[in-house]
């Protein structure tokens, strides 16, 4: 009968994707955030191995080495070292929050410096992120704490990290700690960040630890760990959380930052559509679904499948995270690990990491996860722009399409800008510019406004209250 | 390419032809074309204009066909325009056909522009009903497909979830028009058409 269904699908065809256009468009500035839902959070993301300096973990680890051609694993040979040094500097970060008007603040906690060696744990560390909890919730700024931002530490690294089930079991206990230290002024639990990204990066790129390439059979193994670590985790936030921290009657708001990527096949013909369906049904699909249905399901024909069902998984989110930056054109090529070659379609604006800016993938990507049936935050988005001069309009754009998506129906309920800051962006180094505020690395990391300060100050101001 | 089969078509034996289980023949027309992949609760896809150009000559035996079709987008943002041809050669005689050759995909700006499948298929006459199998079939387009023939009608299962079905009318002076249509899903991905072709060959 499905395959029946299925079938009747095919024949409506012959109708395209609706798209509106929104990179053709510069939104005014007027009314924008006028058409958000009351209570849609405005705000910022950033995690710590980014800004808060002074760290000591597998990544660490990983930016001191190179490739065997000699090439840093860091480009120019970047080391994240102070950062942003926002672990001292956390009074002028929120400063620069309250300057932007925001109602909301995505960071993580450094799992390395709360427990550098397995049950040591750091008090006054801990204090510290209470502390900002504390003076966020003060400032009328809703927390949301990532578990996870991509670093280990060093004793998890060496049992496999990720690869090893042990580390699920850690991290559900790191989480459960975490949640009973700061759960009485965090309800926004994100446990994972960008699972899938994670997996890709370091086990097919091989440009994040453990710097594995091609072995996308472990890739896909750890991407499957990490989904079910998130059940284990949340089960232990839910259990561990139970103080209601801003009266809404829910002690746990918990979800996954999903990084999803629009796959757009580069011709009609079928191995192209095909490919480009199998790389969404593992890059993007596969993540809600588990989350929402407890069923692991991430196939890579010919490859390798995973196919199973976790208990306690289905319905292990309440919101779901959406990280969203790009589009990416899919060329079928069976002979590569990834079934094809990505690119960015010659001519189109791009941010300075080459990235197409195309905010219709925004809206697309709101319309389809919101189908799942629980409230989408949208957890990431945002520019490389060293110039400045993209990151308005790449702004004003992708908080229209939002809005759109919000006006067609979509339960969208939070905007968070990547990122507060310039930051160490990973294999890219200081380079790529993604901060609102720029940061000079040579001038006592003194933060400056960027333009798009004053436009994100003028969205905010005109979300409902 | 077209232009030299239509050539070598004109110079055919049509009586000779006619005596094997296909014969020459030169066609064109136009499709619409659906390409789209699903997820939970969407469909992200594209509507294309397919005009296409085939022909097939048929030499004592020896058999060459081909085509081309251009894949315009109706609406733009989507996949990029591209331009398909296929070549095949094999022999034909009483009761079987069989050929075999390349599709050969150009899409500007594409990397790489260009990509190549193999394509093959196999006409077999039992009587009453004829029986066809392709691989890479309808230039390209069609992965897999097992169709029965019965007088001037077709119809088929594409592979893995799929129909084809195809009905020729004959008009005077060896003219005749074609209707051709299928859909089908391989994994997530979906692909119909609908196309009409005049064609044009001795009898």
């Amino acid at each position: 009968m499905s395959r029946l269904a299925s079938l009747s699908l095919c024949l409506g065809l012959l109708a395209c994707t609706e798209r509106p256009g929104l990179d053709a468009a510069d939104p005014s500035l007027a009314t924008l955030g006028t058409g958000l839902p009351k209570g849609f959070l405005m705000g910022t993301a950033t995690a710590a191995h980014q800004i808060e300096g002074g760290l000591d973990n597998d990544w660490t680890d990983w930016e001191a080495g190179s490739f065997p051609d000699g090439t840093p694993h860091v480009k120019h040979g970047d080391r994240s070292g102070l950062a942003d040094d926002s672990w001292n500097r956390f009074d002028d970060d929120l400063a620069l929050m309250k300057q932007l008007g925001a109602t909301s603040y995505r960071f993580s906690v450094e799992w390395s410096r709360l427990e550098p060696e397995r049950g040591a744990w750091n008090a006054a560390a801990m204090e510290r992120y209470k502390e900002w909890v504390r003076k966020l919730r003060a400032a009328g700024i809703e927390p949301m704490v990532t578990l996870f931002h991509f670093t280990l530490p060093k004793w998890v690294a060496a049992q496999g990290g990720f690869e090893s089930r042990q580390t699920m079991d850690d991290f559900a206990d790191f989480s459960a700690r975490v949640a009973s230290e700061l759960g009485d002024g965090v309800d926004l639990w994100c446990t994972i960040n960008e699972p899938n990204v994670y997996a890709v990066e370091g086990w097919l790129e091989g440009i994040f630890p453990p710097g594995k390439k091609d072995d996308t059979k472990t890739q896909t193994l750890v991407l499957a760990n990490l989904l079910e670590a998130h059940g284990l985790a949340a089960a232990r936030i839910r259990a561990a959380d139970t103080v209601d921290a801003d009266g809404d009657g829910r002690a746990t708001l918990i979800s996954v930052a999903h990084h999803v990527r629009l796959f757009q096949p580069a011709s009609n013909s079928t191995l192209d559509t095909y490919i480009a369906a199998v790389t969404d049904d593992y890059f993007n699909e596969s993540t809600p679904r588990a989350l929402v249905t407890g069923r692991i399901l991430l196939d890579i024909p010919g490859t390798i499948t995973v196919d199973k069902r976790i208990e306690g998984l289905a319905g292990s989110v309440d919101y779901l995270g959406i990280n969203y930056y790009s589009r990416y054109i899919v060329r079928a090529d069976l002979g590569a690990a990834a079934l094809s070659q990505q690119y960015t379609l010659p001519g189109r604006p791009t941010s300075d990491l080459g990235w197409d800016l195309y905010p219709d993938g925004m809206y697309l990507s709101l319309m389809r996860f919101a189908a799942w049936g629980v409230p989408v935050y949208v957890t990431e988005n945002g520019i490389a722009d060293a110039k400045g001069e993209l990151r308005v309009k790449y702004l004003k754009q992708h908080v229209a399409a939002v809005e759109r998506a919000v006006a067609d129906g979509a339960d969208v309920r939070a905007y968070l800008h990547w990122s507060l800051l310039d930051n160490f962006e990973w294999a890219d180094g200081f380079e790529p510019r993604f901060g609102l505020f720029a940061v000079d690395y040579g001038n006592g990391r003194a933060r400056t406004a960027t333009p798009a300060v004053e436009t994100f100050r003028a969205i905010a101001d005109h979300v409902p209250r | 390419m077209t232009a030299l089969l239509l050539a070598v078509l004109l110079s055919a034996d049509g009586g000779a032809a006619r005596e094997r289980l296909v014969s020459s023949e030169v066609s064109a027309g136009v499709g619409f074309l659906g390409a789209a992949y699903t997820m939970n609760g969407a469909r992200w896809g594209d509507a294309l204009l397919t005009p296409t150009v085939t022909a097939r000559g048929v030499f004592a035996g020896f058999t060459v066909d081909g085509g081309a079709y251009l894949a315009g987008p109706l609406t733009p943002g989507g996949v990029a325009l591209s331009v398909d041809a296929a070549l095949r050669v094999g022999w034909t005689g009483r009761r079987w056909s069989l050929v075999g050759g390349v599709n050969l995909q150009w899409t500007p700006g594409a990397k790489p522009a260009t990509s190549l499948l193999p394509t093959v298929r196999l006409d077999v006459d039992f009587g009453p009903v004829g029986l066809a199998v392709g691989v890479f079939d309808h230039l390209g387009l069609v992965p897999v497909h097992l169709d029965a023939k019965l007088g001037r009608f077709s119809l088929g299962w594409v592979a893995p979830i799929g129909l084809l079905a195809a009905a020729d009318l004959e008009l005077p002076d060896g003219f005749g028009l074609r209707l051709t249509g299928f859909a089908f899903k391989l994994g997530n991905a979906e692909t119909a058409m609908l196309s009409l072709a005049g064609t044009w060959g001795p009898r």
